[in-house]
């Protein structure tokens, strides 16, 4: 188990990001679509590669041993023949190409046991006068996967059956897969009235779950709507079975290399504990918890942090209003249990020290919509606020204050802005020293709107590096520095400030292949990366490196920050993309000299 | 539409305003010359950038700076070492050029009052004076019953020290309906024609209402006794018997039909449904019909689009909004076809919580429309946009009641969701700043519109306060506002019309129907479609549109039916199921019915030129025109649209032609299909006589289509 979740967290962080070097731009392979996005365990299903410079694309790359061939191969279009083994758990995947021309970008691929039915082609479903026309359904049996598409101005209409007491599950996978489509899940009775709608499940972002029991023996229709933008990417999975399906997991992460009991919450409340080792991959903080007791949804995303762990109701004890927390940095693992609750810890701090608390929630798959608040519980002062950081278009809340002179004590309170709480809303908080501090992105801005653009930004994830030659990555500094032009206003949260110089360093560089860089100087937010291949480097063998950011305060504290890709909400592979699948390493790959043409 | 008749006669009524004797109240006496006089209407210096540097506040709402931009030792206005010499008294008596004219006479009780008050050093008393509590008209109600009759109102101040003053040359009079009767300063009330009116009486800043009925009594008038379906009709004949009209009868089946689907649903009736419903012998089948349409999915379709589009909601088309719009479409479509109660409903709307994509309700109230002026209007009737920057001239509204209202969405927070990265999602909450702890304890006091005050904890969320009080203490208020807005939807007219200004100078035509519609609203918990149900069974609903010689000229007692124009969603709606071709939507899968598409800009000319608003103000019903235009005649006359969806391959002409080898029987199905009723003889012979006329009989078809499709038969709601 922990090692094909090392090797699924490994490739699966890839996903969007990188840059590379201008070389690298729209020569090497590009993937536009998956068709259909999923494939089946234990069966050989043929799927579908859409894009440009793929006549050279002559593997796939997948995070699991799989029987793959390639059938047929043209510069828009390629088509492999894939058999999942048995032994690979279902969940979404990344799923990239490369050959002698270089390394695709990501698309993401769900891999399952319910049998799949392309239906792009099959033109179902239809309004009539305003009426839907039932004649126009597709029938289908399920369990099934229906792998459809060209929504955005139109509908698709599938025809079911089912027995008396029959419950069934409907679940779109559309942005959980990158895809563009945002579905409206309606079901309808044999006269087409409407039963049921469903629209944007909450921890499921943009994705839909429809949980229907049907008290009548007989023929229903299930209709899906757009309101996505179209795009290259307009294509969708309905799952429809009685699928067992997550609710939510607690906690949402772990302690690196620790051994973490993970409660999954099944949709009637069942618990199910699991215990799985949390990665020791110091460059990623997520990775993803495959579900195979419940195969309705997808695997869950989680974190991975560096600091003692500990949960809330553990702390709590009796009843406590405010839970003293006099060990940290820690992270907390905790839930807004009930509507309008408020968690509050108690902080033992000197006054001077500087605290950063920051919540993750919205991303893990929680329903939180957290309000951080510090205040100073004596004087009745509020020391910060904090709601919503649009970092990673982040709802997750953070703050950092500085403790006010004669302050011993803070108190540190989460609830959800929108007043809600349950079983869907746990959270970790993370309370730690803070002080000046920057990000790192990997490659460049660049207008998605502009050209290509867009593509470039999809590309760039991907170092491709010459056999002898080398090719360089751009970094970018996000410092955040007061009293300086913003170098991205969009941010508000609490890491900003630092200045002083950064070392840039790669870490896990295969045999033959070395890294270089000058840094990036105090006061500049750009700097380069040169990744070099010897004459003896291996030929096209992936291989997977982390770029970090050292640097050291004035105080003498170290920091070390992994480079992400960077986030362009413009980019429409990023806007789509869930976040998980965001880069914090480079995946590259070595190629022959003359084919870098 | 009120008629101001104050500027008209300020200077052909002398003024008397009180014996320049004693102490002059700046409060009581010189603000009352002043407003009768009209210096602080609109046109004048209450304007408002005022008139020639002189500016007071509109209809005296605001004393203190009345007193201010008056005697003000900078304003120059008042000269109190040589009082004659003030442009108070100079301007007005037009002894200097004054742009207003003359207003009042020198050595006029006016110019006295004025003249006394400046001697006496124009102190203010503002704050101090004594209170007028109200004032009173008699009569209160008049009824004339020949043309012309006249009658002298009386006006009584009430002060809070128990003083009663006659006021009636002071106050000033304005009638609601214009032309029933005529209204001179003085209080002269003279009938002019037949109707209904209510004169407006306002003195300082106190109103009251003497509401009037004009019958002419017709000698031999006997009452027909019609049968009454269930209370409405009773209210409705009661009504009827006192201004001697006698209602028109129960329209024919087929009318009936066409009518109940296009109020209820919004489209007219199948051609096999207007067969099955005409052969329909049976004594309940409209009754039945009527729960029949209500449970139709179309029901919830055609309401919800009204409210969305009242709501300003549908405007914003953009991408920023688009599945807010069409999530909230779907839910309250899906809403309204479950009956959820109307109090849940406007709970949902008003005081939703959370997220826009997860609770698609609270898009409902995410436009650009202020909500404190919306939720008035369009739950409550009440106009209140006015009253943001002055006291309401026609109602019983202030600033302060604006302020009062604005307290109950002031606490809430806004901000774009993480669920569209192009922010789409909306988040609503209460703001942070009111959840600091050492705050959970407080609580603020928040006062209604009834003047009613409640307190709640400072983090809670307001609006379910308000809420609670429209469904509380004020719900009268709420369930005449529904009932008439939904009447006014099924009748053509409102019992208080327009319906969305329920305005305290605009009575009910019928103040016991309202009432009892109300009251039967509240007693079936909130209940939308018995209420719709109630009003469809009622004999009055479904009276004639043909006029009889009683009723001719009476169009607000609901004595027949109103033609009315079909709105711009009927129409494409209609037109689509007459020649089985759908419009074209800019948004949304082919196939959707206009009132699907919950956009302004749905990219449909017919939709815009019939009416459906491009843009939205406000709340106002009146932002959706009726009328019938030039360019609405030529684009069914002439237009491409239409004639290209007769002649569409697949559409109903083409069917009908290869389906009916029978001229006669093509005729008919042509008539059943765009008029939702049979041809009659003659139209049946000539309809044959015309296809056999024609180059082919399909060309024929088409001509009787486009024909009848140009008819008002189809174009209005009979």
């Amino acid at each position: 188990m922990s090692l094909r979740l090392l090797s699924s967290a490994v490739l699966s962080v890839l996903v969007v990001s990188v840059a590379v070097g201008e070389t690298m731009g729209g020569r090497g392979p590009l993937i536009n679509t998956v068709d259909p996005p999923a494939l089946i365990i234990g069966k050989q299903t043929t799927i579908q590669l859409v894009g440009r410079n793929l006549d050279r694309a002559t593997h796939l790359l997948l995070p699991f041993a799989a029987k793959v061939r390639r059938s047929s191969g043209s510069v828009e279009s390629t088509q492999f023949v894939v058999t999942v083994p048995e032994s690979v758990d279902s969940g979404v995947y990344p799923v990239r190409v490369y050959g002698p021309s270089g390394l695709s970008n990501l698309r993401l691929i769900c891999v399952g046991r319910d049998q799949v039915i392309q239906t792009r082609a099959a033109g179902n479903g239809r309004y009539r006068g305003g009426r839907i026309d039932l004649a126009s359904a597709l029938a289908v049996e399920w369990p099934c996967r229906l792998a459809g598409g060209r929504l955005s101005q139109d509908i698709d209409l599938f025809r079911f059956s089912v027995r008396a007491g029959q419950r069934l599950v409907f679940s779109t996978q559309t942005r959980q897969l990158g895809l563009t489509p945002d579905p409206v899940i309606r079901l309808r009775d044999a006269r087409g009235r409407t039963l049921a709608l469903a629209h944007d499940t909450p921890t499921l972002r943009k994705d839909e779950r429809l949980d229907y029991t049907f008290q009548q023996a007989g023929e229903y229709f299930v209709e899906l709507q757009s309101f996505g933008v179209a795009g290259w990417t307009n294509h969708y999975v309905l799952k429809i079975g009685p699928h067992e399906y997550a609710r939510t997991v607690y906690p949402l992460g772990g302690r690196r290399g620790e051994v973490v009991d993970v409660a999954v919450v099944g949709r009637d409340g069942r618990v199910a504990s699991r215990k799985v080792r949390v990665p020791s991959d110091t460059a990623r903080d997520r990775w993803r918890l495959p579900l195979p007791d419940h195969p309705g949804s997808l695997s869950w995303a989680m974190a991975s942090g560096s600091l003692p762990e500990r949960h809330e109701k553990r702390m709590r004890g009796d009843g406590a209003v405010e839970i003293p927390v006099t060990d940290w940095p820690v992270t907390i693992n905790g839930r807004i249990e009930e509507v309008g609750e408020e968690d509050r810890f108690r902080l033992a701090v000197q006054p001077g020290q500087v605290i950063r608390a920051q919540v993750a929630a919205w991303y893990l798959g929680s329903a939180l919509d957290g309000l951080l608040m510090a205040w100073d519980p004596a004087s009745e002062t509020l020391l910060a606020t904090g709601d919503d950081l649009r970092y990673r278009a982040n709802v997750d809340p953070g703050l950092e204050f500085t403790v006010p002179p004669g302050v011993t004590s803070v108190v540190l309170s989460l609830r959800d802005t929108l007043g809600r709480g349950g079983i869907t809303f746990p959270y970790r908080l993370t309370i730690e020293p803070g002080g000046p501090d920057f990000f790192l992105w990997l490659g460049r801005r660049q207008n998605p709107f502009e050209n290509s653009g867009w593509e470039r930004m999809d590309s760039n994830d991907t170092v491709t590096v010459p056999r002898g030659g080398q090719v360089s990555v751009r970094i970018t500094a996000r410092r955040n520095v007061k009293g300086r032009k913003p170098d991205d206003g969009y941010y508000k949260g609490p890491v900003r400030g630092f200045d002083g110089n950064i070392r840039l360093v790669a870490s896990g560089l295969p045999v033959g292949v070395t890294a270089e860089s000058d840094g990036i100087a105090s006061g500049e937010t750009a700097g380069e990366i040169t990744f070099r291949a010897t004459e003896g480097a291996v030929m096209l063998s992936p291989f997977e490196v982390a770029v970090f950011g050292e640097a050291t305060r004035r105080d003498g504290t170290r920091l070390r920050r992994v480079a992400e890709r960077m986030l362009f909400l413009s980019d429409p592979q990023m806007a789509h993309m869930p976040w998980q699948w965001r880069s914090q390493k480079l995946v590259g790959v070595v190629v022959p000299r003359e084919d870098r043409r | 539409m009120i008629r101001v008749l104050c500027l008209v006669c300020a200077l052909a009524c002398p003024v008397v305003a009180v014996e320049p004797t004693g102490a002059i109240s700046f409060t009581n006496d010189v603000m009352a010359v002043l407003g009768k006089a009209g210096c602080n209407s609109g046109a004048c210096h209450g304007h408002n950038s005022g008139k020639a540097g002189f500016k007071l506040s509109l209809r005296g709402y605001d004393l203190r700076a009345d007193f201010a931009a008056l005697a003000d030792a900078d304003s120059g206005r008042v000269d109190r070492k040589d009082p004659a010499d003030s442009l108070i008294l100079q301007m007005p008596t037009a002894q200097l050029e004054h742009g207003g004219g003359k207003r009042f006479e020198v050595g006029s009780e006016s110019y006295r009052v004025l003249l006394e008050w400046i001697r006496q050093g124009a102190k203010s008393d503002v704050g101090t004076a004594t209170k007028l509590r109200r004032i009173d008209v008699h009569p209160s109600v008049f009824e004339h019953v020949q043309i012309p009759q006249s009658e002298t109102l009386k006006v009584t101040a009430h002060f809070e020290d128990g003083r009663q003053r006659d006021v009636t040359r002071l106050a000033i009079y304005e009638v609601s309906t214009e032309g029933v009767v005529e209204v001179d300063q003085a209080g002269r009330v003279v009938s002019r024609r037949t109707g209904e009116t209510a004169v407006l009486v306002r003195f300082l800043n106190k109103k009251t209402l003497s509401k009037g009925l004009v019958v002419r009594r017709k000698n031999g008038f006997a009452w027909a006794a019609p049968p009454q379906h269930n209370f409405i009709d009773r209210f409705v004949d009661d009504k009827l018997k006192k201004i001697q009209v006698l209602p028109s009868a129960v329209c024919t089946d087929a009318e009936f039909l066409r009518r109940a689907s296009l109020d209820i649903c919004g489209v007219p009736p199948d051609p096999d449904e207007v067969v099955a419903f005409l052969s329909d012998a049976s004594a309940d089948r409209r009754t039945r019909k009527i729960d029949e349409l209500l449970s139709r999915e179309d029901y919830g379709d055609a309401w919800a689009m009204r409210w969305l589009e009242l709501s300003g909601t549908n405007e914003s088309g953009d991408s920023a909004r688009f599945k807010g719009i069409w999530t909230l479409s779907l839910w309250l479509r899906r809403a309204i076809n479950t009956n959820l109660p109307y109090d849940r409903l406007v709970r949902q709307l008003v005081a939703g919580k959370g997220s826009s994509i997860h609770n698609p309700a609270i898009t409902f109230t995410v436009n650009q429309l202020k909500r404190v002026e919306t939720v008035p209007q369009l739950f409550l009737g009440i106009r209140l946009q006015c009253a943001e920057c002055h006291d309401h001239p026609f109602d019983v509204w202030t600033q302060s009641n604006y302020r009062s209202m604005a307290d109950f969405f002031g606490h809430l927070g806004s901000k774009e969701g993480p669920i569209d990265a192009y922010g789409r999602e909306i988040r609503r909450f209460v703001k942070p700043e009111s959840r600091v702890p050492w705050k959970a304890g407080d609580r603020v006091e928040l006062t209604h519109l009834d003047g009613s005050r409640v307190r709640v904890p400072v983090a809670s969320d307001r609006r379910d306060a308000l809420v609670d009080w429209m469904f509380g203490p004020g719900r009268r208020l709420t369930a005449r506002a529904i009932v008439n807005r939904v009447w006014g939807r099924m009748l053509g007219r409102g019992i208080v019309h327009p319906v969305d200004d329920m305005r305290f100078s605009n009575p009910p035509i019928n103040e016991p129907l309202l009432s009892a519609l109300a009251d039967d609203l509240v007693v079936h918990r909130w209940d939308l479609k018995h209420l719709v149900r109630t009003i469809a069974r009622s004999r009055t609903y479904q009276q004639s549109s043909i006029p009889n010689k009683s009723n001719r000229n009476e169009h607000e007692n609901f004595s027949h039916a109103a033609l009315r124009r079909l709105s711009a969603e009927q129409l494409a709606d209609s037109v689509s199921r007459a020649t089985g071709v759908d419009e074209p939507y800019r948004v949304g899968p082919p196939g959707l019915r206009a009132v699907h598409v919950p956009y302004v800009a749905a990219g449909s000319r017919l939709l815009r030129l019939f009416g459906r608003p491009t843009e939205r103000a406000s709340a106002c019903e009146c932002v959706r025109s009726p009328d019938s235009t030039l360019p609405q005649v030529m684009h069914l006359l002439n237009g491409e649209a239409l004639w290209k969806k007769i002649r569409a391959a697949g559409g109903t002409v083409e069917r009908l032609s290869g389906k009916h080898t029978e001229a006669g029987d093509l005729v008919a199905a042509l008539y059943l299909a765009v008029l939702s009723r049979p041809p009659s003889g003659d139209e049946s012979g000539t309809g044959v006589r015309y296809l056999a006329a024609s180059k082919s009989r399909r060309e024929g078809a088409e001509d009787l289509a486009w024909a009848l499709l140009n008819s008002p038969e189809f174009l209005f709601n009979h």
